[in-house]
């Protein structure tokens, strides 16, 4: 397997080793193949402008190091001669090089990186410039890029992850960045060829007081959730002026930190996560759920609860969930309750047939209607409700949200009917719904095969059904608990296996 | 656009990526043609025309883009929504009756784009199929700075996972193009440049130095890459193929070298900046894409690239064009084609909403025919292969594709006329394309797809 960095993996290994700010941006997209970024990472292929975009990233990185002085000689850590057998050089280029490409460098890797150096240093008349594109050439090299977890035939014949390549899945997986040097040393000392060696390592990695354990849940739900969206759409400036890039980027924060709470802090059960009053918010987002924004601006952020009796409850009550499934206007029930289906009960829809008008007609002025009315047609049109009825009751009882998720009673002057239906439950509003889906022992099942997917970075087959029946299991038995989730994937065999062909 | 008369001394410096300079090759100069304009003067090698992909979201309405009657000059008029381009009569060949063969109930626009750019069906999220631009710019791409360009007007889309949804080019499965919606990053990659002096005394001034140093780097990675590829099997090695490929291509433009001389347009030697940034409202306005139109013509002219794909807008696009009338404040794809009453010949806003975007198409080709290229203009020696995700937004009709060429492709295209061909494959117009811009392919596409014969009497 081959999985280029994600944006967020890239940006987050630039920032370890440089302590530099990519915006991912400008980076080649991540391509959602497998609805998450860390398996369509195993099939994307750079495009000629993504190769210059990271020349130019990694460029700026290494240069703004390298053109502080302190920076500088606290990164290179020994004073390079310019020579071509520079050992200053060369011993850095081991050391950068192992954490670059998450192993100890060949010797004629070392060889081909020296004369890179020897070659910028004459060429540019400074030993330093030598370490620079040196780094350069680490950072922008393809054992960078991309991670080759290809695997070797083990003792029993099956095909396992070399200690390397596993420092590499766990970190990328549970740092959602490079391994450090800690990990990198446990893969040395063969600490990482047991179940038990690779769930310690696990263990210590959710718990890196850095916070990184902690973030790489976020990214988990921020995959998941599909929150990439978020920052790439636009509302109507005239009906919702306080929609911008500050409210965008805290609906992106508040929902991370819902997964990162009930992971970490609360240590509750997954299924919390539909019921949760547990928010972030900085002061567009506190006013947008109607809470007291003293103290608050764009930038500072405050853990908040939403009152107990909040109509807005769990991640789906979420400005970050709503105002993706929704167009400039108003929101989609379909959509919503699309999403919900395919991507949190993992019971896809199947397409609308073809050559229907498939959309709906506008209410004419003098007759408004509200969406739930607009979308009975889709009701009682034979060929649209087979559908329809699985995605709208899910969306409807969220139509007390409009299109960039803030509360309201009515639509179109009129009042909101927020009933709707879970699995054959009917559920009065949002809240109900977030208690029946937080008693729903399937919907921790599907999180298991999500998570699954995400770690191992490839789409579920039919193999892996056994090994998710496992992790469903003991998910189960540990009351639900996310932590558990990742220690219990990461140590089974199938995370240390290479995948067998589908 | 600002021309300034060329300082033949003055060469003209690139930057690669983060400010390196790096020497632009001097395009098509003067000197270099026979007294025709028309052909190399050493090899008589007759110029490639040049390419572009021209691709508008959710289709148009038939009854009022179909031309009434068919024929050439005189014997056939602009429909109501080609009048905007009135004035470029000359050098438009409309083809219509085409069909989008491979396109899929449910995921119409994604297999629809697919079908008009690929020829291809989609095989989950990803295209089967490079797309027709990239078949073009294997070609003709050989010794351009840039391979191909891809840009985009307004990056309103509807989110969906397939990648045809996101670009119209592709160097073939989950190997996107992606747009660049921000005219002054397009700007900036094609044209960030200091004009210096060559160095008087002899030595490698540090420009130089430094690309020496950056050769040496992409080196490194091209030997990196070589080691990681013995290691993989055929569809990643293939992958890590491209990426080298992209490398080399930045290597050659380090080694570019130019030839002083005169011919280019001064514009080349100091292109003006774009003052528009990208649209952060998802409704296309006129400003970015008059930007994108003079980039694309500054381009092409300068020969940083032979090859664009210019998106207008991206298959349904959910795109806004409220600034064209207090009415158009809706959703394009969700509400205006899809809910507006009316049959193929009358939804007055959507109508509104293709007349403007053939006008942003008049925009690119008025700029393309003002501007001198050889002995000709740039329309004259350029393809543009204009066409939709879908024939008619409201039912995602498969029948009357719009297909238009605009331009005369070197002389290869007559223009003037429009041509019927009542239900037959749409990858046929890509077959004529791909002919037209030189290849011998005699069969294009897969599947439904799949052609084995170009539209006949288009190619003089």
């Amino acid at each position: 397997m081959l999985r280029r960095l994600t944006r967020a993996q890239f940006h987050n290994a630039v920032k370890d080793v440089f302590g530099v700010e990519v915006d991912v941006s400008t980076l080649d997209p991540d391509s959602w193949n497998g609805n998450f970024a860390s398996i369509g990472a195993a099939t994307v292929v750079t495009s000629q402008t993504g190769v210059e975009q990271y020349h130019a990233a990694i460029e700026q990185a290494v240069g703004t190091v390298f053109a502080d002085a302190t920076k500088r000689a606290q990164f290179v850590g020994c004073t390079p001669t310019g020579m071509s057998q520079d050992s200053c050089v060369r011993g850095f280029i081991e050391a950068k090089g192992r954490l670059a490409w998450r192993r100890p460098l060949e010797a004629a890797e070392v060889e081909q990186l020296a004369g890179v150096a020897a070659n910028a240093a004459t060429q540019l008349g400074s030993a330093d410039e030598g370490a620079r594109w040196a780094t350069v050439a680490l950072f922008t090299s393809p054992h960078f890029l991309y991670r080759a977890e290809l695997g070797a035939p083990a003792a029993d014949g099956s095909l396992r992850f070399s200690a390397y390549e596993m420092a590499s899945r766990l970190a990328f997986l549970i740092r959602d960045s490079l391994p450090d040097k800690q990990l990198l040393d446990a893969a040395a000392s063969g600490a990482l060829a047991t179940a038990d060696g690779i769930r310690s390592a696990a263990s210590s990695l959710l718990d890196d007081p850095a916070g990184t354990g902690r973030q790489a849940i976020g990214t988990f739900g921020e995959e998941y959730m599909r929150l990439d969206r978020v920052l790439s759409q636009a509302k109507d400036a005239s009906m919702f002026p306080e929609y911008g890039p500050s409210l965008q980027v805290a609906m992106v924060r508040d929902m991370r930190a819902a997964w990162e709470g009930v992971a970490f802090d609360e240590q509750a059960s997954a299924l919390t996560l539909f019921t949760t009053t547990k928010a972030v918010v900085n002061a567009d987002l506190a006013k947008l759920y109607g809470l007291d924004a003293t103290g608050l601006d764009a930038t500072t952020f405050r853990a908040v609860s939403l009152p107990a009796d909040s109509p807005r409850v769990g991640i789906l009550g979420k400005a970050g969930f709503l105002s993706q499934f929704a167009n400039q206007k108003e929101g989609s029930p379909t959509l919503r309750g699309k999403f919900i289906r395919d991507a949190l009960m993992c019971k896809p829809i199947p397409p609308p047939p073809g050559d229907v008008t498939a959309m709906l007609q506008d209410s004419p002025a003098d007759q408004p209607m509200t969406k739930r009315q607009r979308l009975e047609q889709h009701r009682t049109s034979p060929t649209c409700a087979g559908c329809h009825a699985l995605m709208d009751p899910l969306g409807l009882p969220l139509e007390n949200f409009d299109a960039i998720g803030r509360f309201r009673t009515m639509d179109h002057g009129l009042s909101i009917d927020t009933s709707g239906e879970v699995d054959g439950q009917a559920v009065a509003d949002a809240r109900a719904m977030g208690s029946a889906m937080s008693a729903s022992t399937e919907m921790a099942n599907c999180l298991v095969r999500r998570y699954y997917t995400y770690a191992v970075g490839h789409e579920e087959r039919d193999v892996d059904g056994s090994v998710i029946n496992a992790l469903a299991s003991s998910f189960q038995m540990s009351g639900f608990k996310l932590r558990q989730l990742v220690l219990d994937t990461v140590a089974h065999q199938a995370f240390s296996s290479v995948a067998p062909q589908p | 656009m600002t021309f300034k008369a060329l300082d033949r001394r003055t060469i003209l410096r690139g930057a690669l990526v983060t400010g390196a300079a790096a020497t632009i090759p001097l395009p098509l100069l003067e000197a270099m043609l026979n007294e025709n304009g028309t052909a190399l003067a050493q090899s008589a090698t007759p110029l490639s025309p040049l390419y572009v992909t021209w691709f508008f979201g959710n289709g148009v309405l038939p009854g009022l883009w179909k031309p009434a009657k068919t024929g050439a000059g005189a014997e056939w008029a602009l429909s109501p929504q080609l009048q905007p381009l009135a004035e470029l009569k000359s050098h438009l060949t409309v083809i219509s009756g085409l069909e989008g063969k491979l396109v899929v109930g449910g995921i119409e626009h994604p297999s629809g784009s697919a079908a008009a750019t690929t020829g291809a069906p989609l095989n989950g999220n990803a295209v089967r199929a490079e797309s027709i631009d990239q078949t073009v710019a294997k070609l003709i791409s050989t010794g351009a700075p840039f391979k191909s360009l891809e840009l985009g007007v307004t990056p309103a889309t509807p989110n969906g996972n397939q990648d045809s949804l996101h670009t119209v080019s592709h160097r073939g499965p989950s190997a996107l193009n992606s747009p660049e919606f921000d005219p002054k990053t397009v700007f900036n990659r094609l044209f960030t440049a200091t004009t210096q002096p060559p160095a008087d005394d002899g030595q490698p001034d540090q420009a130089t130095k430094l690309a020496n140093v950056r050769k040496s780097v992409l080196d490194s990675i091209l030997q990196d890459g070589a080691r990681l590829q013995a290691r993989l099997g055929a569809a990643d090695k293939q992958r890590v193929e491209q990426h080298l490929d992209a490398i080399r291509a930045l290597e050659k433009r380090l080694d570019s070298t130019s030839t002083p001389g005169g011919g280019l347009p001064a514009a080349c030697a100091s292109p003006t900046a774009p003052t528009t940034g990208k649209d952060g409202k998802s409704e296309a306005p006129p400003g970015v894409n008059t930007a994108m139109a003079e980039l694309t013509t500054l381009a092409l002219a300068c020969e940083r690239t032979r090859v664009v794909s210019f998106m207008f807008s991206l298959p349904a696009a959910h795109v806004y064009y409220r600034h064209l009338a207090s009415d158009m404040n809706d959703d394009f794809h969700d509400t205006i084609c899809h809910t507006d009453a009316g049959d193929k010949a009358n939804q007055p806003r959507v109508d509104k909403g293709v007349q403007y975007t053939m006008r942003c198409l008049a925009e690119l080709l008025t700029k393309l025919k003002n501007t001198p290229h050889g002995a000709s203009t740039l329309l004259d020696s350029t393809l543009v292969y204009v066409t939709s995700d879908t024939a008619w937004g409201k039912v995602h009709d498969r029948t009357e594709w719009p297909v238009l060429l605009a331009g005369k492709a070197g002389g290869r295209l007559r223009g003037d006329e429009h041509r019927n061909f009542p239900g037959e494959n749409l990858s046929r117009a890509l077959l004529t394309v791909a002919q037209l811009m030189g290849s011998t392919k005699t069969e294009l596409g897969l599947d439904g797809g799949r052609v084995t014969a170009s539209l006949p009497g288009i190619q003089v």
